[in-house]
C-alpha cells in the first residue's frame, strides 16, 4: 500500500462551467481516484443540475456542495456564513489583498483561503488557530507559463515555508472547469513537488485536510475533536 | 564491437500514459509537446537528465521511458500538457514499470481489451 493507494483523495474547488458537463467530470475524478468533489451551490444553478442530475451521476464518488464566498467587508461576510454555514459542506472564501487575507483567516467558520497570494507569517499563525486551510491553486502551474509560472512557484515556496512552520493547514487543487484542467493525485504531488513540498505533504493536502472540512460539516460535529455519539 | 554490458547501460522506467483528448493528436506532435514542457519546467540541464522517449502510442495511450530518478519530473511535465496542437488534452501516468512489456501487459492491452469489451456488449 502507498501513499497514493490508501487515502481518500478530495477535489473541494471543482467549477463546471455553464456548458461544461458536470456528471462527465465527475466521472473522470471517480476514474482518477478521488473520493469526493466540492462543486460551489450557489452560482450557475448548479444546485439544480445536481437535483436534475443526481440519477446520473457516479456511484461511488461523494459530490459536496462548496460555497464560495466573495466579499468586502467583515458584515457581508458574517451575513454570508450565517446563510450558508449549516446548507453547504464547505466554505471557500476568495481572499488577495492583505485585509481581505485578514478577514478570512480571521473567522473559524471559513474553511478554506482561496487565491490569498503572498502569504506572511500574521496570516499563517492565525490561519493554523481558526483550521483555516490556505489554498494552492495548482492551476496556476499548469496554465501559466514562463516568468509569469515561476513567479507564482516563488510564490508558492513562500507560502509552504510559512505554512509548515505555522503547521497551517493547506489544500491542493487545481480548481477545475472542464474535465481537461482534472489531475490526478500523483500529478498534483509531482505539481506541488515543484515548489518543494514532499509527497507526503501533498497527500495531507490533497486527503488529510479537505477530510477534516467536510466532516467538520456534518450534522454531528460539535469542536474539533469532539463528536455527538 | 561487443555489446554495451548490461551493467554500464543506463536504467530506464517505463511511464504507460493516458491521452485524454478532444481531437486526435499524432505521435510527433506528443513528443514534441512532452520535451516543450519539460524543457519549460527544467530547462535543457533537466531535460537531457530524463533521457526521454516515446515508445508506443496508439491514440488513447502511450509509453513514455525516462531514468529512475527523473519519474517525478516527467510526471510533473506530463501533467503541465494542456493542449497539442491546438487540441485540449490532458495526461496522466497510470503506471510505471521496469520493462516495456510489462507495462505494456499491464497497464495498457488490459485496458484496451476492457474498451473493446464495453463496446461489444
Amino acid at each position: 500500500m502507498s501513499l497514493f493507494t490508501s487515502n481518500p483523495f478530495y477535489e473541494l474547488c471543482m467549477k463546471p462551467e455553464a456548458g461544461e458537463d458536470l456528471r462527465q467530470m465527475a466521472g473522470v475524478a471517480r476514474r482518477y481516484g478521488y473520493s469526493g468533489v466540492a462543486v460551489p451551490v450557489d452560482t450557475s444553478g448548479v444546485e439544480e443540475r445536481l437535483k436534475r442530475e443526481s440519477e446520473n451521476l457516479p456511484t461511488g464518488l461523494l459530490i459536496a456542495r462548496s460555497v464560495e464566498l466573495v466579499v468586502k467587508n467583515a458584515s457581508q461576510l458574517s451575513r454570508l456564513l450565517h446563510r450558508w454555514w449549516k446548507r453547504s459542506d464547505c466554505l471557500i472564501f476568495r481572499g488577495g489583498s492583505e485585509s481581505l487575507n485578514r478577514l478570512g483567516v480571521e473567522n473559524h467558520q471559513v474553511d478554506v483561503l482561496a487565491s490569498p497570494g503572498k502569504i506572511n507569517h500574521v496570516l499563517a499563525k492565525l490561519a493554523s488557530e481558526n483550521g483555516v486551510a490556505i489554498e494552492f491553486d495548482l492551476g496556476a502551474i499548469i496554465h501559466r507559463r514562463g516568468l509569469r509560472r515561476s513567479e507564482t512557484l516563488a510564490l508558492y515556496r513562500n507560502n509552504l515555508k510559512l505554512v509548515r512552520k505555522y503547521r497551517a493547514p493547506f489544500i491542493l487543487t487545481t480548481n477545475p472547469r472542464n474535465l481537461y484542467d482534472l489531475r490526478a493525485p500523483r500529478e498534483m504531488a509531482a505539481l506541488s513537488m515543484l515548489f518543494g513540498m514532499t509527497r507526503e505533504e501533498s497527500v495531507h493536502g490533497l486527503s488529510t485536510v479537505p477530510k477534516e472540512i467536510l466532516e467538520r460539516h456534518e450534522n454531528n460535529f460539535i469542536a474539533e475533536g469532539v463528536r455527538l455519539v | 564491437m561487443k555489446i554495451l554490458p548490461p551493467t554500464l547501460r543506463e536504467k530506464k522506467r517505463y511511464l504507460a500514459v493516458e491521452i485524454m483528448r478532444e481531437g486526435r493528436i499524432s505521435r510527433e506532435r506528443l513528443i514534441r509537446a512532452l520535451q516543450d514542457s519539460i524543457r519549460e519546467l527544467f530547462g535543457d540541464t533537466g531535460l537531457s537528465e530524463t533521457g526521454l522517449r516515446l515508445l508506443h502510442f496508439d491514440g488513447n495511450h502511450a509509453v513514455v521511458r525516462c531514468t529512475p530518478r527523473t519519474v517525478w519530473r516527467t510526471r510533473a511535465g506530463i501533467a503541465t500538457i494542456t493542449e497539442i496542437d491546438g487540441t485540449k488534452v490532458s495526461l496522466r501516468v497510470i503506471g510505471i514499470g521496469g520493462t516495456v512489456r510489462s507495462v505494456m501487459e499491464k497497464y495498457i492491452e488490459k485496458r484496451n481489451d476492457q474498451t473493446l469489451k464495453r463496446e461489444e456488449s
